[in-house]
């Protein structure tokens, strides 16, 4: 009765029947520029299970932290969102009126910005910032939110907490900082955290901190957590899930260790190989050739295709991001639906 | 692949331990770091000298400001007498008291213009500035509109229709001060908005009011005092300029800058009449501009502490 198959149904089962924290459905952000209008997320969609981890991964401009700024509604003026939907929680974001999501951000969903001390206010101790981060939201008074900025702080691993609260932004550490946003952002239980890019703005060890503190946070607590980062390995390890972007479309989604164990999407391969020969020893460093395309100028069907070493004909067209018999998706002509049968070589590391 | 970055794997304690070497740095120490700059200690000096026997007034007046005496017109500067000790006017007021008191007029009408003219004109920069938009675009319009205006004549022209007295003088000169703050208070509003610490905390749920408040005017106070302690000089001229035309401070109550425009016709006989409010009117505007520029320095965010 208990037996895999069993087991594995019945989370299926329960998958379905709660529905995800996020679902982000054929999302569509444009800006305008002049007359034109530039498409800078074409047909996004992914999922973020209760307590799950996502990690959005693709070059600088593929979209993927225009994403996660749509997913906060935090898109401005002359950006907006042109279609899709985005469901937290099984409410549509797209839509809603302003006052309502800003009742929302920090509650329900909060973010984690690049620049740890600039998304700090100089003006401020760091406990006047977090306690007002609580108070935004709840009812409590002063020294209350103040207790619970130190549980918060404390909570990231900072040992000090009484002397970082009374300390300005200028006077902490990158990591430290980053920390304290990371804490600021928990304030409020939120179900979905979003991080965008937290540790790129760090030096390595410190970024291993902060990882190492994301993912014992991701162990603690239920929220879900969204991690956005241009550097795969980075992603790898935080992430249960990855979505693959670019050129403002999803090229891969899956389960990390597929996705990483047999990337199916030539791009997908690409990142892996750079990222491989950064941390294996000696020989040149692997890069993919050739630039990301310009928002402006995309070109036609895969918008990897002017840099894909399998491009052929059936490429002009667009690839429909299909599942693949094992649960993930894929959107290249040469897997899924019509042309399953080429293969491309697994890729071999170094 | 991932021990690339993740290397070792810390235990909790190990991290808390390297979380607290991080440079906390002591936040008291830049406090008095202000009273050690020169030019600050010279205009809080120079700002006493004036403002404190202006205040006291009542106690250093031996005579009241308006007490002629027929029979001491004119008297020269003395020490002998506290009344004659800046000499007398031509009704033999004392000159001393009537600078005592005039400093009440004239420092209570330009803290009011600056009160009344600062506060609606950083009132306006700020929404225009955080709003941007078509809203930010109307207000910035009517800024320009009154900017346009030279300053003495839309002064005149409220003094006109609202009638001569220091009250609508004061209404006056703030009416003139509102586009110049509005304008420097939006370019500040419209630069901090963008700034990465405004958008985390809009990704917090802080609302626009919150951020207005707590983010955009702190932000944008270096700026608004800066255009205080030369409004705060300014506005004493202005006032006085309006008294000159008979539109401000009606006499015979005194206020520095009629009392200037007064002694004028009496210069080249008792050149004390005009040189006394002049020389208080000149010291409490240089006071006022030596502690604004330290002021500025002193709020000056990526300078605190640096």
């Amino acid at each position: 009765m208990t037996g895999p198959a069993t087991e594995g149904a019945k989370n299926a089962q329960s998958a379905e029947a709660v529905p995800p924290v996020l679902d982000v459905r054929g999302l569509h952000t444009h800006f305008r520029r002049g007359r034109n209008v530039v498409k800078v997320v074409r047909g996004v969609s992914f999922r973020v299970g209760r307590s799950g981890s996502v990690g959005l991964v693709g070059e600088s401009g593929s979209g993927k932290s225009i994403t996660a700024l749509s997913v906060m509604g935090l898109i401005q003026k002359p950006g907006f969102i042109a279609d899709g939907q985005i469901l937290l929680d099984g409410r549509d974001l797209v839509g809603m009126p302003a006052a309502e999501l800003t009742k929302l951000r920090g509650r329900d969903v909060a973010m984690v910005f690049q620049e740890p001390i600039a998304a700090l206010n100089p003006l401020y101790h760091i406990g006047t910032q977090v306690a007002e981060a609580i108070r935004v939201h709840q009812d409590l008074t002063k020294n209350q939110a103040l207790e619970r900025a130190r549980q918060l702080l404390a909570m990231v691993g900072i040992a000090d907490a009484g002397r970082v609260l009374r300390s300005y932004p200028h006077q902490l550490s990158g990591g430290m900082c980053q920390r304290v946003t990371i804490a600021t952002a928990l304030a409020n239980d939120p179900g979905l955290l979003i991080m965008d890019e937290p540790t790129t703005a760090l030096d390595t060890t410190i970024q291993a901190q902060i990882l190492d503190i994301i993912a014992d946070l991701k162990t603690r607590l239920e929220t879900a957590i969204v991690f956005v980062s241009h550097d795969i390995s980075v992603v790898t390890q935080v992430c249960d899930e990855l979505v693959v972007m670019y050129g403002g479309r999803v090229m891969e989604s899956g389960r990390t260790e597929q996705v990483i164990g047999s990337p199916k999407h030539p791009y997908t391969q690409g990142l892996i190989t750079a990222a491989m020969s950064v941390s294996g020893g000696t020989g040149r460093l692997k890069s993919i050739p050739g630039e990301v395309p310009d928002p402006q100028h995309m070109p036609s069907g895969c918008p990897f295709r002017p840099r894909c070493p399998h491009a052929m004909p059936q490429c002009a067209a667009d690839p429909p991001l299909s599942d693949l018999p094992d649960g993930r998706q894929v959107a290249c002509w040469l897997h899924g639906s019509t042309t399953g049968s080429t293969t491309v070589e697994e890729v071999t590391p170094l | 692949m991932a021990d690339r970055i993740g290397e070792p794997v810390l235990a909790d304690g190990t991290l808390a331990l390297q979380a607290a070497e991080a440079d906390v740095a002591r936040p008291t120490a830049s406090r008095w770091r202000l009273l050690r700059q020169r030019n600050f200690v010279i205009g809080v000096i120079l700002l006493a000298i004036v403002v404190i026997p202006v205040l006291l007034a009542p106690v250093l007046s031996p005579v009241g400001p308006d007490t002629q005496n027929a029979g001491a017109t004119f008297l020269a500067p003395s020490v002998t007498h506290l009344t004659s000790l800046m000499g007398t006017d031509e009704f033999g007021r004392s000159v001393w008291v009537r600078v005592l008191y005039g400093g009440r007029y004239s420092i209570g009408a330009s803290i009011a213009v600056v009160v009344i003219g600062g506060t609606a004109g950083t009132a306006l920069g700020l929404v225009a500035g955080y709003l941007g938009g078509t809203v930010g675009f109307l207000i910035m319009r009517v800024v320009d509109l009154l900017l346009a205006f030279p300053g003495i004549l839309l002064a005149l022209a409220v003094t006109a229709i609202l009638g001569p007295s220091l009250v609508n003088a004061v209404i006056a000169v703030a009416i003139v001060a509102v586009p110049l703050y509005a304008r420097i208070v939006e370019g500040a509003a419209r630069e901090i908005r963008n700034l990465p610490y405004v958008r985390a905390s809009r990704a917090l749920g802080a609302g626009p009011r919150h951020i207005i408040v707590r983010h955009v005017l702190p932000g944008a106070m270096p700026a608004v005092i800066v255009q205080t302690t030369v409004w705060l000089g300014v506005a004493v001229l202005w006032i006085a300029a309006l008294g000159f035309l008979g539109l401000g401070v009606q006499p015979p109550t005194p206020e520095w800058g009629q009392m200037v425009s007064d002694g004028q016709a009496s210069l080249t006989i008792a050149w004390w009449v005009a040189v006394f409010p002049g020389l208080f009117l000149a010291v409490f505007v240089v006071g006022i501009s030596l502690v604004g520029d330290a002021l500025r320095d002193r709020l000056n965010p990526t300078a605190v502490g640096a």
